[in-house]
């Protein structure tokens, strides 16, 4: 033993190198394979994501011209200001932002409600659950066609009870266009907020309501101060998510109201749909570059907002 | 404060019956341990006296008023959870003072019963902090301070020392009992630990399926167990028992155990004799127990011992240091323990010896009912 262990016995500092070179190989040899097993997903980004970003940007910078064939316009940042200074784009932005208002926090309240409604031990609650959540089955074509069939003022059921038969839709009328396009995407946004409020709701413990309930709290004081800020990470979630597809929002304002009424200037042109139509129907790639690139950056910059001024504020355990 | 009575409580969840016909009552200013194998119904039981559960059947009284129908709010009683139900979301000050926030408390005073409950409990260094920051045994004296700042009627506690380590458990055991004494509040506190129930209580309600064994002061659990299970259930290592039939005169009775013979002290012959039984349940405490030496009747602990005594053989010794459990087997399987002192030869294991038993120490138990038979 002695004779095997004196003179070869490694320092300390031999070893600690040893170990250091055999983990610099190993992070290597792990990078390597990380790269490797990531490089589909890379591909498939890189052509149908960072490839068309960036290229957006170029197209920003060339007016397209008034006729296909006729060669593309240098116009710097002209363009960019042109689009961002026009009444229509200001009016779409605006158009967005009130869709959101309208939309998201009505939304996120509906379904908390209908979550805590659903979150008793009663006999065929399970019926209900079902029913709230169905909406998420529900594509947005559907959704939109069941209420363009409620809207429509001939053999709607809405202008019926308002009596108004015959008269405009209510999806003609600048006033009511918007709210009518909001209700159906709370209606259609439903489920999937139920879903999310009532799987936090079940994630409580039910000793921690019990323990308040001892301590003389009633049901409101459990709820605003229990409850509420338990869902809090849960509610900032589905604001967040909420926000952004609201400025995402399409189909159903493609399929309820294309826009309109109103033309570019639309009671419910939002900056999506503007995009679409700056592109699809006026075929001017230019400007449907700038807007999308503004979309690009008002989401983005909405985001970080929120994460910075409301997370803060949000309970996260542990 | 006040005293707590349950009268004739039943509670059924759809088949199973939870807590059967349940009566008892908690004194004033007394610490009632509830214990019993998980599954007996403590925990139901204890909820039906916050309120958390309903009873199906029966009355529960809280400073002599009916709360059956009282909310849990406006019982006036404190409960700390098995895993405490402290409010992540809050520091431990917002926690403490949370009871007082839902009556109408001024702040000063507010502030005063929460630092007051702070410095009581040792947590006053912690009052900023929230209780994901604490460890178990901090988030425990969290829990307790909510408790006690309401100056409750009674506290309820659900095996509140159970997520502690061993240490901690005993030490906290101590200080527990020395604030109910310093608050002079009533507690009932549940626990499936039988050390807990006998250091703890002033008196020990034990639970088996839901009805009551017996109710009585530690001492008195142990030296009069009033059923096989309490006999069985409480002490440590349990009592043994084993049944036989009754032979002899009145006078001078024997039971018959596998292997052996017990003869009777006259005391006890009067006592079975009584209670008409032809066969019976002796129980004897592994203390009461004596491991001899199948030949020459020498204790294993070195006395002389008797060489009569029921025969046996040696399964296993476990040494606790102070104290050796000798488990042995009867011809029958019956399975006894004895208890014997650190002095002397172990027993080898498979050895062949002789149990001798205390005969003025022995219990004994109708084999019908269970319960004991006293004279
Ligand atoms: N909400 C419930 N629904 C159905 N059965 C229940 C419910 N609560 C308790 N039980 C049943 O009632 C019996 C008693 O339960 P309980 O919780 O009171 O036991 P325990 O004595 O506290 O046990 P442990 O020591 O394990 O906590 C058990 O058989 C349990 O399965
Ligand atoms: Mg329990």
């Amino acid at each position: 033993m002695t004779a095997l262990a004196e003179p070869t016995s490694p320092s300390r500092e031999e070893i600690r190198a040893w170990m250091e070179r055999a983990r610099r190989r190993r992070r290597m040899r792990q990078s390597g394979l990380a790269l490797l097993m990531l490089s589909p997903s890379l591909v498939i980004f890189a052509v149908f994501v960072f490839y068309p970003f960036f290229r957006n940007f170029q197209l920003a910078f060339y007016r397209t011209p008034p006729f296909p064939g006729l060669p593309k316009q240098w116009a710097g940042v002209d363009q960019i200001t042109d689009v961002l200074g026009s009444a229509a784009f200001r009016n779409s932005v605006w158009v967005t932002v009130k869709f959101a208002v309208l939309t998201v926090p009505v939304g996120i309240a509906l379904g908390l409600v209908l979550a805590v409604l659903a979150h008793q031990r009663l006999r065929g609650i399970t019926v209900y659950r079902t029913i709230f959540s169905s909406t998420v089955a529900t594509s947005v074509a559907v959704a939109s066609v069941v209420f363009l069939t409620l809207l429509n003022p001939q053999i709607g059921l809405v202008n019926y009870y308002l009596g108004r038969e015959g008269a405009q839709s209510l999806l003609q009328d600048p006033t009511w266009a918007l709210p009518m396009v909001a209700l159906v995407t709370i209606w259609q946004n439903l489920g999937f907020t139920f879903i999310l409020m009532s799987a936090a709701l079940q994630a409580i413990p039910d000793e921690m309501l019990e323990a308040a309930e001892v301590d003389g709290a009633g049901p409101t004081r459990r709820f605003l101060r229990v409850t509420i800020p338990l869902l809090s990470p849960t509610i900032f979630f589905a604001f967040v998510v909420g926000t952004i597809s609201a400025w995402q929002a399409f189909g159903q304002i493609d399929l309820l109201t294309q826009g309109g009424p109103g033309g570019s200037h639309g009671a419910t042109n939002t900056l999506t749909y503007f995009v679409f139509t700056d592109f699809f129907e006026r075929q001017n790639e230019g400007t449907a570059a700038v807007l999308s690139i503004a979309l690009f950056f008002i989401v983005l910059g909405l985001t970080l907002l929120q994460l910075r001024y409301f997370e803060r504020r949000v309970h996260y355990e542990r | 404060m006040g005293s707590v009575v349950l009268e004739e409580v039943t509670k059924r969840f759809g088949d199973t019956v939870a807590v059967d016909d349940l009566s008892l009552e908690v004194r004033d200013e007394e610490f009632l341990v509830l214990v019993g194998p998980s599954g007996c119904g403590k925990s139901t039981a204890l909820r039906m006296i916050a309120g958390l559960d309903d009873p199906t059947d029966g009355v529960v009284r809280i400073d002599g008023r009916i709360v059956n129908h009282v909310e849990p709010k406006d019982r006036d009683v404190a409960m700390v959870f098995q895993d405490y139900a402290l409010y992540p979301h809050m520091t431990v000050r917002r926690n403490v003072e949370f009871p007082l926030r839902t009556r109408s408390m001024d702040r000063d005073e507010r502030q005063r019963v929460v630092t007051e409950a702070a410095e009581t409990l040792g947590l006053g260094e912690f009052l900023d902090r929230k209780p994901a920051q604490l460890s178990g045994g901090q988030r425990q004296r969290v829990a307790l301070a909510r408790a006690i700042v309401r100056r409750p009627e009674a506290f309820l506690m659900d095996e509140p020392l159970s997520n502690l380590d061993a240490k901690l458990r005993v030490a906290t055991r101590t200080e527990l009992v020395e604030l109910q004494r310093r608050l002079g509040t009533t507690v009932v506190y549940v626990t499936h630990d039988q050390v807990e129930a006998m250091t703890m209580g002033s008196r020990i309600a034990i639970l088996n399926e839901g009805a009551l064994e017996q109710i009585g002061p530690p001492p008195e659990i142990y030296r009069r167990p009033a059923s096989v299970f309490v006999a069985r259930f409480i002490g440590s290592p349990p009592m043994n028992t084993a049944a036989g039939p009754v032979r002899g005169e009145p006078g001078a009775l024997r039971v018959v155990l596998p292997g052996g013979e017990i003869a009777l002290t006259p005391h006890d012959s009067r006592t079975v004799a009584g209670s008409g039984c032809s066969e019976i349940v002796v129980g004897i405490r592994p203390e009461h127990v004596t491991v001899n030496d199948a030949k020459d009747g020498a204790t294993a602990d070195g006395a002389a011992g008797d060489a009569s005594g029921i025969p046996a053989s040696v399964l296993s010794v476990e040494a606790l240091g102070y104290e050796r459990h000798v488990i042995c087997r009867l011809d029958d399987g019956t399975t006894m323990i004895a208890r014997i002192s650190t002095d002397g030869p172990e027993p080898p294991a498979h050895s062949a010896v002789r149990l001798g038993f205390d005969t003025a120490r022995l219990h004994f138990f109708d084999p019908a009912t269970t319960r004991r038979i006293d004279g």
